[in-house]
């Protein structure tokens, strides 16, 4: 195939990044503006001081254009996200619940909307980076378990899952033809050669 | 022993995965095999006309065939081992084309100059599929006309407008906002859209 | 059909195992040098994957159940190997036993069914893999004096799957780090 090897395997990040900017987030327009009709999806009518939803790409773009005010959603803040690192440390064997595009959208909205956020950015930001290893550290403990068949690893984000798929992908391509090998019956089976060999000549 | 000298086709070629660029055709290489081969097909031959002069071959006994059966594995092992090599450096041009490089001009480092020899490194062959498939490519491009570049940047943008720095003289290139004079060195505050495939030839670098 | 281009697979088939040959065949000397005579039953001889599986597989006569060679048990599955790979799966150093031990194990076990190799490998595969996986997430440990030495101990596919794994944290953290 002509795609380069990383993007057959996953997503590249920045796929990922593109993704996550089509959640909804709650602005606050400083201005009132029309709806406007766009591919996909519709900039609604805003009200000035009326709070509105719209997709993350277009909050970041107005907010750019200093027209609105960014309300971070519910989940960021140190409280929050403080209480569910100490559920990572005392669960080592589960992973807390965090919304599916946590990684993304926190970066995006530490680095374009830091001043829209309840709490000092910094703080934040080092609270993401040890949820982050704690996460990390955890998933690496997991992937002990692997197996030909299955593994259950529940509440990881995109961007994580995305990190591991390639390697557990081989790893567990490579266990199940290890395991086919002793599955066939007749052990004078030649199916997995695609050609044939006759011998009559 | 039979089969040696495609191993070590086999094995240049696995070499030149962990490469950038493709090198040279081993056209002596994949002669001495194609020889190896006639040489075997003509000993089977021999064999053959052999058995059916001496009727030795009993119903099931194969012991004698035996001879054969070898030449015929080498055989279809030499062909395996060509085609694999054939189908890999096929795999390579197809995955040039996409990244736009028409030329079949590879180089070891992105943004390097590609020096002339490397033009040696494809068969004329290969450079007539490099060529057909670059026209497949553009033609299956027009259908969607201007809207949409299948060749292009497979990473999402970031911004609209982008600075970029000339690496080599292009001459001039003319936009909507006015015509820009791209000479070595020189850096532009340009839409990207304009630019995009320059950067992806290596004429332009982004900033 | 995704095995007959792959080079891998082809490498892999080149390997070289020692067989014993069951009948004596004619003018198959040159396997041995000397040209023009004919073969020994018994003689012992190493021959390329490709070769010996088929012969190993295919009956003398149709009646008969003898093969025209028997594949000897090879070193690299024999009981030594095993019992190191118990005892420790991660420093072993595959890449000198053989550079493509887990193709080879695949092609040997689907023509006799070794289960307890099988158990064993998979084993090790998993031990190594978290290994590689470590290593794929600190990438400067790879440079230490340990790091090198299970660096040069891999075989083909764990280099393989050490160089994904790589990458794709390299990317994620790259990502994360990118103030972009």
């Amino acid at each position: 195939m002509a795609l380069p090897l990383q993007f057959k395997t996953s997503f590249l990040p920045l796929e990922i990044n593109f993704l996550a900017e089509n959640e909804l987030i709650t602005i606050l327009p400083r201005v009132s503006m029309k709806s406007v009709e766009l591919i996909g999806t519709n900039l609604p009518n805003l009200n000035a001081m009326r709070r509105q939803e719209i997709p993350l790409w277009l909050a970041l773009i107005l907010k750019a254009q200093d027209k609105c005010q960014i309300i971070p959603p519910i989940w960021l803040n140190v409280a929050y996200l403080k209480a569910r690192y100490d559920e990572e440390l005392e669960f080592p064997n589960r992973f807390s619940s965090l919304p599916w595009h946590w990684l993304e959208l926190s970066k995006m909205l530490l680095t374009k909307a830091s001043d829209d956020l309840t709490d000092a950015p910094h703080l934040i930001r080092s609270i993401i980076q040890d949820l982050r290893e704690v996460r990390l550290v955890k998933s690496r403990k997991g992937l002990k378990e692997l197996n030909e068949a299955y593994l259950q690893l529940d509440n990881l984000s995109l961007m994580e899952i995305n990190e591991i798929r390639p390697y557990v992908a081989e790893v567990m391509d490579e266990l199940k033809k290890l395991s086919d090998c002793v599955k066939k019956d007749d052990s004078m089976d030649m199916e997995t050669n695609d050609y044939e060999e006759d011998e009559n000549y | 022993m039979y089969g040696d000298a495609a191993d070590k086709l086999v094995a240049d070629a696995k070499r030149s995965t962990q490469l950038t660029h493709l090198p040279l055709y081993q056209g002596e290489l994949i002669q001495n095999i194609i020889n190896e081969t006639n040489d075997l097909q003509a000993e089977v031959e021999h064999l053959t006309n052999e058995e059916i002069v001496s009727q030795t071959q009993s119903q099931g006994d194969r012991t004698n065939q035996c001879q054969l059966f070898i030449s015929h594995l080498a055989m279809r092992r030499n062909k395996r081992c060509l085609l694999a090599y054939q189908r890999y450096r096929a795999e390579r041009l197809q995955y040039m084309s996409w990244l736009n490089n028409t030329t079949g001009i590879t180089v070891d480092e992105p943004g390097a100059a590609p020096s002339g020899k490397a033009a040696d490194s494809l068969n004329h062959n290969e450079e007539e599929y490099l060529k057909k498939y670059n026209e497949l490519i553009i033609n299956y491009n027009k259908e969607f006309n201007e809207s949409l570049d299948l060749t292009g940047d497979i990473e999402p943008p970031k911004d609209i407008f982008i600075d970029v720095r000339v690496l080599k003289d292009v001459g001039e290139i003319t936009t909507e906002y006015g015509v820009f004079n791209l000479t070595k060195d020189s850096q532009f505050f340009v839409r990207y859209n304009d630019v995009a495939r320059l950067i992806q030839q290596g004429y332009l670098q982004r900033l | 059909m995704g095995n007959y281009y792959d080079l891998d697979d082809i490498i892999a088939d080149n390997q070289k195992l020692p067989c014993k040959f069951n009948v004596t065949v004619p003018g198959l000397g040159y396997l041995e040098g000397n040209i023009g005579q004919p073969l020994d039953a018994n003689t012992k001889l190493n021959l390329p994957l490709w070769l010996s599986s088929v012969l190993a597989i295919c009956e003398v006569s149709q009646d008969s159940q003898t093969t025209f060679l028997d594949l000897i048990h090879p070193e690299f599955f024999n009981n030594k190997v095993i019992n190191a790979i118990r005892a420790n799966a991660v420093n072993i150093d595959l890449h000198s036993i053989l550079p493509n031990y887990y193709k080879l194990c695949e092609k040997w076990c689907v023509m006799f069914s070794d289960v307890e190799l099988i158990e064993v490998v998979s084993q090790m595969l998993k031990e190594r893999s978290n290994e590689i996986n470590d290593y794929g997430q600190n990438p400067k440990q790879i440079s230490s004096m340990a790091g090198n030495k299970f660096l040069y101990s891999l075989d083909e596919f764990e280099k393989r799957l050490y160089k994904i794994s790589t990458e794709s944290h390299k990317l994620s953290k790259e990502w994360f780090h990118n103030q972009d």
